[in-house]
Parts: structure tokens; C-alpha cells; sequence
């Protein structure tokens, strides 16, 4: 816990950082040291610089001279909250790294070797494809018996809130996202219910009512 | 070794392990279930709508330790998906998880991506690296090259049991059969690269690690341009730049990929970060991504076209624009081919329809004389076509290859944000052949590099080669104003050449204008001295220097320079065609392809292909020389104008040949074995499919061919692999069943040299011990141990200039000084000449040997300095005296021994042409595109008209042509009015010009030729009030300038003057498009001169001589295009 704490106030400061010195507007420069300075947020600088234009673009202003750090202008203020959105977002939501992030996330099923996930798998009785679709948060928590969370969340050394609030967070596309064309992302945004996903799993009858019920 | 053939080695590695631990012979299936147990990987079959699929076809998640897939697909097509995410795993292990989608997994991908078409484009971001990485090892894992081969060979098994036998899809199993059948294999192939690399020396140091401001890295010959570009993207990388963020432009598809295996070698997992391409790869991605973006609004699939495309698309609608240079109706191919080029060269320029318009407006407001006027008014009709063009493109949602730089190039440079975007995230822009770049690409890369700050550009000024595709060698010169604050570096040392062949190319560097602006060329030979000089080989004539340049091979050969390591290098491919065949006729093996669809092994395959799809079966005049097939040519013709009596098509008529009357005892033989082995195709059969089952199932020409070691026999391999490859991709565009469509295409190609791509040797064939036979842009990044140029005669090195026939409008080319179309063209020529030149020297490692004619040498080798060493007393190799291939066939005089005028006169275009079409009657189906049709009509209406005697009568014709138009015009087609309209004006025109005269009942005048008679039949005959005789040759084009030449016109006159007498007629030439008439009066000295070739033609005739006249633009028009020259045995009937 105490780690993670330490990388989170790592990455957050680096970005406000990054925030002031790039004052009225992100520069290619600016965005290009802090990367080399800190190359495991490279990803985290780079996503938050193009997002600021786009921003930029929407308001339809064109990034101003250094001195409006100052300024609370509506821009600013919104960069600033968009700022700590994303902290928090990388934060709980991480997925394994590429290996250039080395962030630890708060995230129940980060570094689970498989002997154990399939273990895990085992005893709350579902399928390798389900217990996926909850680790890539595809499941709305709303739908799934509490009992049912009970036991998993207790299986990865959670508490229920912790891991719902896990599971809200929005989906995980199984993607080598950097690699391809980047093109839009395809991803759902609405989440599958669990009397679904049950149903569509590989698991008899039996065991989907039993599921079901609980 | 290729990264392919890593992969392969990988895959059957793989393919042992899993074979070692499953017993008899398990299907596909099991082994990959096998190697997944083994990597720890679940295998999880999901509905397609399955969001942990999300769309795709099949995703690796290595964290779950899981491959899902769709569940909706057949076993065998499940194992390839399995295989190809074990490629994934096995391969590409530095990525956390790979989503692959239909386009992704087609294991049947050839494993070097077609060569022509809008493919050489799209293949090449990494991600489709890896895929085509994946593809090649799934198939080569489920069915090793080595297995596929033995089932073939030893077991005779066939690809279908082969499938089904092994639980694989068919189309692996013929994909697999084609790469270990017709890829020579090599026991011994040299090793080709160093494996370890030695450190950068302080030039090459310097560049890697150079940083401030924007570079310009000037680079020679051999100096390791490529490996200093690696270096600097590995300095970048260690300096912590985020590999994301760099980009790296290339000029091919092929130096992309091997820059991103070379820096893979040494990073590993940031490689596959780093983006490497082409220009218009960039741009295609550039453009994919920001498809919502108002100014590149494309479907998120955008298709490119290539010019065959293009073509498609034009040729119905150009002969409804209002053109006049460039109406060449009858084949508004000639002229699309030129005009399209002009096209593309404005968008290489940025230029876009309207700014066309209005240079060459400006133009012709300025021109003050004919020649101006005239180039002005071309310009202007490009204008029309280019207009024309992007609305038709813009209509159907298409992007062309120009369209890859220009469009995105201008979104970027109107919207800053955009522009913003980019330049935040690729912060490192990378730049590989700088001097051949275009001006499109430039402004692309301005706009992407902002400033420079970061930029790093390589380039060699005296290497820029491209000039005629647009590549603008003023950017290397500009870079410092492009950029200011930019900075210039040069390697000096050559680790390629010794050190008499670099102070050769350095010496003529010197006299090259591309040398203006750059740093002078003083490379230093890391290999010393060799003590051997460049020579040249002086000799007496054209046929001599063949001799001298092969003698020299094999010299040089005895001398321990295996032919492998020898390249003779050549301006043209006209003069490569004819020292392959030299050489090769000498007994010494060429690697070396040619033009694909002239070679025999595949004119074959043409015919066959021709054969099953044309009713006509014209095609048959090449099969029935072919072994099993032999007929002879009687029977040929008995058996074609069969079909063409009963209105049968030849391959149904084929089932029931026995029936027809008159037949040979061989012909029956030979039409039987035909029929067998095309048993079950038919018109609308897929040309890859017949292809595959003739090859591998029907006949048996392919088994030995695939088994010898003769060189020969290997080049044939390697084309059908090509072709096959070739035939494999979709032909989407155009219209008529599939074969059709191919073969159209297929013309299309070789008119526009399209397919010039075609003839580069696959890679995968390059261990041959042969001598490499190139054109210098193809040897642009080779080396070779020895080098030949034989081309150092005046007019040969350097190219006659011979003009340019679409000159873009003055103004439209930016370059200092020369704002003129026609000047720039040939001032690019002379300085892309030198270039080509000094590219050709710098090919060599060791030994550098010219040959020329003594008499005229290139002015070249005055320029080299210190000058080559003139040799005395050098070997020659005869060669026997050959039969010149003659032509002669055996004739037979004819019942009427008459032949027709206008017939004769095609005689002088091709008489083996003329052979086929007169002769033969050999029809061939004829492209039925609306123009045709529409002309076809007219011509019918006027031969109703003047069998009816009705030429004067206005509503007569247009009645008539109305019925006609009904049976045989272009109905139902898009443009049906216009056509019409068209046809309609051509028959008004036609009966304007019959009015007032007193026209005569058609008849038919004899000539004697001393050979021969010659029977003419005017169109028109007509009396005028004074009594003189009018005859009139009535065509629905445009007066040619060159229409006197023609020899009807001479033939007509011979006819005239004994019937009536000099002086007492006229002949005329009616055009009905152009609206003239036109007076034809041949001097008395050409008209004999005519008369005498013609009477030359008809003793050819007699004699039986019927020599091909083979020319690029003609030759794939002709009918009979794909069975030329062939003949089958006996006798030709003349008339």
C-alpha cells in the first residue's frame, strides 16, 4: 500500500509539474524532456499533452503565452481537474504494463500468476473467459448477486466496495493498443450484464443456474 | 536470412516439437492444441459478439494465459486462427496482447506482398508486418514446407486429400504447395550480412548522436547509411526518448521492413513501437485514423486504387469529355496512360484541378506561337480529365496513391490543431533517401516537423533517381532554408568499393549538377586499394559488345567471382531483354525475369485461362501446340469455325469435338486430353482456382520443371510463383466474369508499365548462380562483387532525351529558375542521367567493367576521373551463327488468290497480326466497351447505307441506326444517352457529307501487284458535276497527321487510275468524329514507294512470312496478345 502511495504522488506531482512549466499550452520541447526525464509516465504525458490541445481546439483558443499559469481562466482550470481525472483513472484502472510504465495500480488482479487465477477461477465455479471479463471490468457490478462478489472479492484480499468500485471503472479493451493503426477505439462502452455473460459462458446448465441464483 | 525465414525456421521447430508428443498423423487441430498446452495458454471458443473479442476474430491475452477465437468457424479454420495467435505468442512476445481481426489471419498471404497494386501501399505499418510475420508462420507450422513437398512428390497426394487428410483450409495447403514448389531451395546460400556489427567510426558516430538542431546527413555510396540510421534511432532510444514517438520515413516497403529488423536486433521491445514506413503509408494511416476529420472524410476502410484502376474507371467516360489532342477514340488507352501520369505528377505538386486549369489557362492566354499554343491547349484538356477524375473518386469514396500525400499534406497544413497533434506526438521524424522525397512529401514532412528541431534527415543528392516519378531533388539543396538553423553532416568512408572504383564515381561526381549545393564527395576506401582499375571495353558494334561483356563473365567467373556475385546493369529493359537472351544463348544462366505476361510458361497459362473464358477460343492456336494438347492447324481451324457456325462456345464444344466432321486421328487425341484436363471449369470459374487444380492436379508439366536444377527451369518457377501470386489477389473493379476481369487487367497493367514491378526477382530466389540482370533503378541499394555496364555508347549512357508527352503547365513545378514544363523536363533528364550513372559505378565492390561502341562513345567516359583503363586484346565469345527465328509458315495458294485491300494494309502495322485476323479469322472476344459498341453501330448503319444505296437520306440512316442501336448498342450502360448522342451526330455528319453528290453503286476495283491481286472496296464512290470520279474511305475517327501514309489511300489511287485514269478522279478521306474531309494526294514518287510495300506485303504473304512487330502499346491491345506467336503445325489457306 505504502508503494503505491509513493508512485502515485511520484506521477502526480510529475504531471502538475509538467503543467506549469508548460503554462499556456504543451509544446513538443517541453512534452519531449519531460519524457526523457521521466520515461515510465512517457505514455501517461504524452496521452495528457493531446488531450490539453484537443481541449485547446474545442475552446477554439490557441494556446496563449507562458504568463497565463496564473490565469484562472476556464481552460486552465479544466486542464487542472482533466489532470487529476486521469491520475485517479490510472491509478485504480492500470493494466499491466508494456514495461516502460512499472506503475503498481490498485488494481486486485495485477501480477496474479495463473496457477492461481485458474484456482480462483475454480472456486467461484465459472470459466476462464468470465473471470476475464471481470478482471477487463466488462461485467456491471449491478447485475451480479453480492454473494457471488462476496466470495471473489474476499478470493483477491478485497473488501466488496473495493472491488465494485474496481468493476465500475470503464472497460478494459484487450487490445496491444500502441501497435496497431490507431484507430478509433472500437470499444464497447456499455458494460455486459452477468445473466448474460453466464449464459453465454461454456458452463453446463446446472452450474450457470447455480450461479445464477446465488 | 530474411525475417521470413527466421520465422519459418520457428514455426517448424515448433511443428517437430508438437509432432513428437501426438501419434499417427494428427490433424492441424491437435497440434495446435498441443504447443498451447505446452505455453500454458487455454484455447476458448466465443460467440462472435463476445466483448472480450470485441469484434475481432481471435486475441492472444497473454495475462489470462488465454487464446479466445469465434466459435462460428469450421475446425480447420479454427487451427490457423490458433496458429496464427501462437505466431503472436512465439514471435512477438514483447507485446501484452495482440486483437486480429479478418483482415489480419489470412494465412494464405503470400509471404512478400503482391508488388503491384494498391497492396504495395497498405501492407506496411508494423502491425501488418507482424501479420504477415504470423500468417507465414501458422502455415509453415501446420504444413512444413519440407512435409507439403513429400506428400506431393513422394506420395502423389493432391491438395484437397492433402486438406482434408490434415484438417487444414485449401487455401494453406495450395499456398504452402506454391512457396516449396516453385521457391528454389539452396543448399548453400552465402551469408549475407555480417552478423556482428563493428562500432560506428567518428562520422557515421557523430550523425547517431547529433542533437540541436535539424540534420542533414549527406551519404555516398556504401558508406552505411542504414546502419548510421539505426544507430540513431537506438542513440535516441537509450537517451530515453519514448520509442512512440519516433517515426521513420522510408522510401520502399522493403527498406522499412529492414530497418525495422535491424533496430528489433538490437531493442527488442521498443522496435515495435518505433513507426517505419513509406511516405504514403504514413499518409494512408494519417488519413485512417483522422477519418472524421472535415477534410479527409473517408470511410475508416478507404480503398486505394492503382492505376489499372483508374483506367476502369476513365475509359468509359473520355470519350464523352470534350477532348481533341487527346482523342484517340478507338483506344482511349494510349492516351490515359500519358494523361494519368500528368494527373499524378500535379498531385505530386500539390496541384489540384483547378489550379491545373488555370496555369494552363495562363498559358495559352501567353502562348504566342503554334507549338505553345498547342502544348497550352493539351494542358488544358488534362485540366478536364483531372477535373473529371476527382469527382468520380471523390463519387465512389477512392483514394490514389497521389491522394496519400495530398490529402492529408493539405489538412495538416490548414488546421493548426491537427498539425499540432502530430508534431506533439511523433516529436522524432526520421527521414531515409532524402533526395527523393517530392514536393507533396516535403510539405507533409514540414508540416510534421515543425521546426526541425528534432529532425533528421539522410540523403545522397547524387543518387536522386526519380526525378520522372516526382521525387524533387531541390530538397536536399533547400534543406537550409526549409529548415533554418539546419546543420549538415557527411560520412567519408566507403566500406563497400576499393579504393580505384570509389575515385572513379568520386571523380565524376565532380561534373554532376546534382553535386550543386552539396558537400564535395571525397570518400576514403575502407578496403584500400585492389590494384584492379575500372576498365572499359571498347568494341566495334552493338553485336560485338554482347560478345565482349559475356566473354568478360566467365572470365572473371575462372577468375573466382562466382556468377552469383556478377550484375550487368542496364538503362533499359529493352537492352537487359536482349543481353539476357545473348548471354543465355552463350550457355551462361541469367537471373532474370522480364516482362511476366511475355513469357512462355506463362503465355500458356494466358491461353489456357483465354481459352475457358472466350467463347472464340481463339486461344486454342497456342494449346494445340503444347505437348499433350498437339493438334494440327487445319483441325484447329475446323474445330473453331465449328463453334463459331453453331454458336458454340469452345470449351463446351470441347466436350463433344468427336463430333465434329473432318477431324485428324491426333486432333481427336489431342482435343480429348484438353477436354480432361479442364474438366469442370467454366466461364465464371475463379482464375486461381482453375490455375491451382491445372497445375497441381491436371497436368504434369510442373513436377519436373519443380525438380530441376537448371537455372532456366528455376526462373520459370519463380515467374509462375510470381504470376500465381500475382492471380491470387482480388481484381475487384471492372465488370464480366472473373478470368475476364483478370485478363483485362492484366492489359491494362503492361500498357500503362504498371507491371514493371513484376519483374524483379522475389527475394526468396536470390541464391541462383546466375549473373544478376538489372536495370540501374533496380540495382538502387544492391552491391555486387563485379559490376558490368555495357552501355556506354552514345544514346545509350546517357538515355536520348525523347521529350515529354504530357508536359505539365508552365508554373506548376517550383524550381529555382525554370518555370517552363518543356525545359524543366529536360533539364531533369541530363542531371537524373549523371545520376543514374554514378549509381550504376557505385554498385561495385571489386571490379567495374564498361563496354561500348569505340566509334561513339557515351560522352560519360570522358567524365571519369582518373579515366578507366582502355583494355587491349580482350576475349570475345562467338556464338554460332544462329538461325535468326524465322517466321516462314508453310502456305497454299487460294482459290481466288485475292486478297483484300483494307486487310493488306494492316499487314504494315503486324503481319503476324495480320496472319491471325485474315488468315485465320481468329476473333478473339472483343472488348465490348461502350465506345466500341457505339462506333460499331455507326459502321453498320453506313454498310446498311451503302448496300442499300441510302447514303443521302437523313431519316433513313437515323432509323436505321436506331434498329441497330437496339441489337447492338451499349445498352444499359450509365452513360447509354451520351453514346447515343454521339452515334447520332457521327451518322449527321456522315449524311452531310454524301449530300449533293451523285453516289454510285458500290463495287469492287481489282489491282495487280506483281505478286498478287489486290481487291479494293472504296467505302464510297461518288461522281462529281464535272464528271470526276470521288473515291471516299469513310472512318468515324479524326484525320491522323500521318493519314497520307496509309497505304489504302495509295491502293485506292492504284484502283482509281486504271479504271478512269490519272487525272480524272480524286480520293478523299472522310472523318466523321472530326467532321473532315480531306483530299489524299500522295506524291507520284510515295505512291510508288507505297505500292512497293505494299506489293512487298503480298509477296511476304505468299512466301508465307509473318514476323511479329512487337511494340509495348500495341501488343497488349492486340487480340491476340496472350497466344502470339504461337502456330501449330500445317498449312495456312490464302485466299
Amino acid at each position: 500500500m505504502k508503494a503505491n502511495q509513493m508512485k502515485q504522488v511520484n506521477l502526480e506531482s510529475v504531471m502538475l509539474e509538467f503543467r506549469v512549466e508548460a503554462g499556456g499550452g504543451p509544446k513538443p520541447a517541453i512534452l519531449e524532456a519531460y519524457c526523457r526525464r521521466y520515461p515510465q509516465y512517457a505514455r501517461e504525458l504524452t496521452d495528457y499533452a493531446l488531450e490539453w490541445l484537443i481541449d485547446e481546439a474545442m475552446a477554439g483558443t490557441e494556446a496563449a503565452s507562458d504568463d497565463v499559469v496564473n490565469k484562472s481562466s476556464p481552460l486552465v482550470s479544466r486542464a487542472i481537474s482533466r489532470l487529476y481525472d486521469r491520475i485517479r483513472e490510472r491509478e485504480t484502472g492500470k493494466e499491466a504494463a508494456t514495461g516502460l510504465s512499472g506503475q503498481q495500480a490498485v488494481n486486485p488482479f495485477e501480477g496474479l500468476p495463473f496457477p492461481r487465477a485458474r484456482a480462483m477461477r475454480d472456486e467461484l465455479g465459472i470459466d476462464t473467459p468470465l473471470f476475464t471479463k471481470f478482471r477487463n471490468r466488462l461485467i456491471d457490478p449491478n447485475t451480479v448477486p453480492s454473494a457471488f462478489l462476496e466470495r471473489f472479492a474476499r478470493l483477491l484480499g478485497r473488501t466488496m466496495d473495493e472491488f465494485c468500485n474496481y468493476l465500475r471503472l470503464p472497460p478494459m479493451v484487450h487490445v496491444g493498443a500502441a501497435y496497431k493503426a490507431e484507430g478509433k477505439p472500437s470499444v464497447t462502452e456499455r458494460k455486459e450484464s452477468f445473466e448474460d455473460a453466464v449464459r453465454s459462458s461454456s458452463l453446463g446448465e446446472e452450474q450457470k443456474q447455480a450461479l445464477l441464483k446465488a | 536470412m530474411d525475417a521470413f525465414d527466421k520465422v519459418r525456421e520457428l514455426a517448424r521447430e515448433k511443428n517437430k516439437e508438437a509432432l513428437s508428443e501426438l501419434p499417427g498423423r494428427p490433424k492441424a487441430i491437435d497440434l495446435v492444441k498441443v504447443l498451447a498446452a505446452k505455453a500454458d495458454l487455454e484455447i476458448w471458443p466465443l460467440e462472435p459478439a463476445d466483448s472480450l473479442l470485441n469484434g475481432a476474430l481471435a486475441v492472444l491475452a497473454r495475462q489470462d494465459g488465454a487464446i479466445y477465437h469465434v466459435n462460428n468457424l469450421s475446425e480447420e479454420n479454427v487451427a490457423v486462427l490458433v496458429g496464427h495467435e501462437l505466431a503472436h505468442f512465439y514471435v512477438h512476445a514483447t507485446e501484452n496482447g495482440t486483437s486480429c481481426s479478418r483482415d489480419d489471419v489470412d494465412v494464405s498471404a503470400s509471404r512478400e506482398a503482391s508488388p503491384v497494386g494498391a497492396d504495395r501501399v497498405a501492407g506496411y505499418g508494423a502491425k501488418e508486418r507482424r501479420e504477415l510475420q504470423a500468417n507465414v508462420f501458422a502455415r509453415e507450422l501446420l504444413l512444413p514446407q519440407p512435409q507439403v513437398r513429400a506428400l506431393y512428390f513422394d506420395d502423389a497426394k493432391f491438395p484437397e486429400s492433402i486438406a482434408s487428410n490434415l484438417g487444414l483450409p485449401l487455401a494453406v495447403v495450395r499456398q504452402q504447395l506454391i512457396d516449396a514448389l516453385l521457391i528454389p531451395s539452396y543448399a548453400n546460400p552465402d551469408p549475407e550480412r555480417r552478423e556482428q556489427d563493428p562500432p560506428l567510426d567518428p562520422f557515421q558516430a557523430k550523425a547517431a548522436e547529433f542533437s540541436g538542431a535539424p540534420l542533414l546527413l549527406e551519404a555516398g555510396p556504401g558508406t552505411g547509411k542504414t546502419r548510421t540510421l539505426v544507430a540513431r534511432i537506438v542513440h535516441l532510444i537509450n537517451q530515453n526518448a519514448d520509442p512512440a514517438s519516433i517515426v521513420a520515413l522510408t522510401f520502399s516497403n522493403k527498406a522499412a521492413q529492414e530497418l525495422a529488423e535491424r533496430v528489433s536486433a538490437v531493442l527488442p521491445e521498443a522496435a515495435a513501437n518505433v513507426w517505419t514506413g513509406t511516405f504514403h503509408a504514413f499518409g494512408l494511416e494519417l488519413i485512417r485514423k483522422y477519418y472524421d476529420h472535415p477534410k479527409l472524410a473517408y470511410p475508416p476502410d478507404v480503398a486505394v486504387i492503382d492505376k489499372s484502376d483508374a483506367v476502369a474507371f476513365l475509359e468509359e467516360v473520355l470519350p464523352l469529355l470534350p477532348l481533341s489532342h487527346y482523342k484517340n477514340l478507338w483506344d482511349p488507352l494510349i492516351n490515359l496512360k500519358d494523361i494519368l501520369g500528368a494527373i499524378s505528377r500535379a498531385k505530386d505538386e500539390l496541384v489540384s484541378p483547378a489550379a491545373y486549369k488555370r496555369l494552363a489557362q495562363e498559358m495559352l492566354d501567353k502562348a504566342r506561337d503554334d507549338d505553345s499554343r498547342e502544348t497550352a491547349e493539351k494542358a488544358l484538356e488534362v485540366a478536364a480529365v483531372y477535373e473529371c477524375y476527382e469527382k468520380l473518386l471523390a463519387e465512389h469514396k477512392l483514394l490514389d496513391f497521389g491522394d496519400l500525400i495530398m490529402k492529408p499534406t493539405l489538412a495538416l497544413e490548414e488546421d493548426a490543431s491537427l498539425r499540432a497533434t502530430l508534431q506533439m506526438q511523433y516529436r522524432h521524424v526520421l527521414v531515409d533517401e532524402y533526395q527523393d522525397v517530392n514536393r507533396a512529401s516535403a510539405r507533409m514532412l514540414k508540416a510534421l516537423a515543425g521546426d526541425g528541431e528534432r529532425l533528421w534527415v539522410v540523403g545522397d543528392a547524387r543518387q536522386s533517381i526519380y526525378r520522372f516519378r516526382g521525387a524533387s531533388s531541390a530538397n536536399m539543396a533547400r534543406f537550409e532554408s526549409d529548415f533554418p538553423s539546419a546543420k549538415r553532416l557527411s560520412l567519408r568512408k566507403n566500406y563497400r568499393s576499393t579504393q580505384e572504383i570509389t575515385d572513379a564515381y568520386c571523380g565524376f561526381s565532380r561534373s554532376m549538377t546534382a553535386s550543386t549545393g552539396m558537400l564535395p564527395l571525397e570518400l576514403t576506401g575502407d578496403r584500400g586499394k585492389s590494384g584492379l582499375a575500372p576498365e572499359l571495353r571498347p568494341v566495334s558494334d552493338e553485336e560485338a559488345v554482347q560478345a565482349a561483356a559475356a566473354a568478360s563473365v566467365r572470365e572473371l567467373e575462372k577468375s573466382g567471382v562466382p556468377l552469383r556475385a556478377q550484375a550487368m546493369l542496364f538503362r533499359s529493359n529493352s537492352r537487359l531483354n536482349e543481353f539476357a537472351a545473348a548471354l543465355e544463348k552463350r550457355g551462361i544462366p541469367v537471373l532474370h525475369l522480364g516482362s511476366l505476361f511475355e513469357r512462355d510458361e506463362i503465355r500458356g497459362l494466358l491461353s489456357l485461362l483465354s481459352f475457358i473464358a472466350d467463347p472464340a477460343g481463339s486461344a486454342l492456336v497456342r494449346l494445340a501446340t503444347l505437348g499433350p494438347y498437339r493438334v494440327p492447324l487445319a483441325d484447329v481451324s475446323l474445330f473453331l469455325a465449328h463453334c463459331h457456325d453453331t454458336r458454340t462456345p469452345a470449351l463446351d464444344a470441347l466436350e463433344s469435338a468427336d463430333s465434329i466432321e473432318g477431324l485428324s486421328p491426333a486432333a481427336r487425341d489431342g482435343f480429348a486430353a484438353l477436354a480432361r484436363d479442364l474438366d469442370g471449369f467454366s466461364l465464371n470459374s475463379s482464375p486461381w482456382d482453375v490455375l491451382c487444380v491445372y497445375l497441381f492436379e491436371r497436368s504434369s508439366f510442373l513436377k519436373p520443371l519443380a525438380q530441376s536444377a537448371d537455372v532456366r527451369d528455376q526462373m520459370k518457377c519463380v515467374a509462375i510463383w510470381q504470376f500465381l501470386n500475382f492471380v491470387r489477389e482480388p481484381h475487384a473493379r471492372g465488370k464480366g466474369p472473373p478470368i475476364y476481369r483478370l485478363l483485362e487487367r492484366i492489359r491494362h497493367l503492361v500498357v500503362l508499365g504498371d507491371e514493371r514491378d513484376l519483374r524483379q526477382i522475389p527475394s526468396a530466389a536470390r541464391h541462383a548462380d546466375a549473373v544478376r540482370m538489372l536495370t540501374i533503378h533496380g540495382s538502387k541499394g544492391l552491391e555486387f562483387e563485379a559490376v558490368h555496364v555495357p552501355g556506354m555508347t552514345k544514346g545509350q549512357i546517357p538515355l536520348q532525351y525523347r521529350g515529354v508527352r504530357c508536359p505539365p503547365p508552365d508554373g506548376m513545378v517550383d524550381e529555382a529558375g525554370l518555370t517552363s514544363g518543356r525545359d524543366y523536363h529536360k533539364s531533369i533528364h541530363a542531371a537524373e542521367e549523371e545520376c543514374l550513372y554514378f549509381v550504376a559505378m557505385s554498385r561495385a565492390r571489386s571490379q567495374l567493367r564498361h563496354y561500348g561502341n569505340a566509334a561513339k562513345p557515351s560522352e560519360f567516359v570522358g567524365k571519369v576521373v582518373p579515366s578507366l583503363n582502355n583494355v587491349r586484346g580482350f576475349p570475345v565469345a562467338a556464338t554460332s551463327a544462329d538461325a535468326e527465328k524465322n517466321w516462314v509458315v508453310p502456305v497454299a495458294a487460294g482459290p481466288s488468290g485475292v486478297i483484300d485491300g483494307d486487310e493488306l494494309s494492316r499487314f504494315d502495322r503486324c503481319p503476324r497480326r495480320f496472319l491471325y485476323t485474315y488468315l485465320l479469322d481468329l476473333a478473339g472476344r472483343q472488348r465490348e466497351t461502350p465506345f466500341v459498341k457505339a462506333h460499331d453501330c455507326v459502321y453498320e448503319t453506313i454498310r446498311a447505307a451503302k448496300e442499300h444505296d441510302k447514303a443521302g437520306n437523313k431519316d433513313w440512316l437515323l432509323r436505321q441506326l436506331e434498329s441497330t442501336w437496339e441489337k447492338r448498342g451499349p445498352l444499359e450502360h450509365a452513360y447509354e444517352k451520351d453514346y447515343r448522342h454521339i452515334a447520332q451526330q457521327t451518322i449527321e455528319n456522315f449524311q452531310a457529307a454524301c449530300e449533293g453528290l451523285d453516289i454510285q453503286k458500290a463495287e469492287a476495283f481489282a489491282v495487280d501487284l506483281f505478286h498478287g491481286k489486290v481487291e479494293v472496296n472504296p467505302d464510297q464512290v461518288a461522281k462529281r458535276g464535272d464528271g470526276t470520279m470521288l473515291l471516299r474511305r469513310i472512318r468515324t475517327g479524326k484525320l491522323s497527321d500521318r493519314e497520307e501514309d496509309e497505304w489504302i489511300y495509295t491502293l485506292y489511287h492504284a484502283a482509281a487510275s486504271e479504271r478512269y485514269g490519272e487525272g480524272r478522279y480524286e480520293v478523299e478521306a472522310i472523318h466523321l468524329t472530326g467532321n473532315t474531309r480531306t483530299l489524299i494526294a500522295p506524291s507520284a514518287r510515295k505512291r510508288k514507294n507505297r505500292m512497293g510495300k505494299a506489293a512487298a506485303a503480298a509477296a511476304s504473304i505468299r512466301a508465307g512470312t509473318f514476323p511479329p512487330q512487337p511494340d509495348s502499346f500495341s501488343c497488349p491491345r492486340c487480340p491476340h496478345f496472350f497466344y502470339c506467336p504461337s502456330l501449330p503445325d500445317g498449312t495456312v489457306q490464302l485466299p
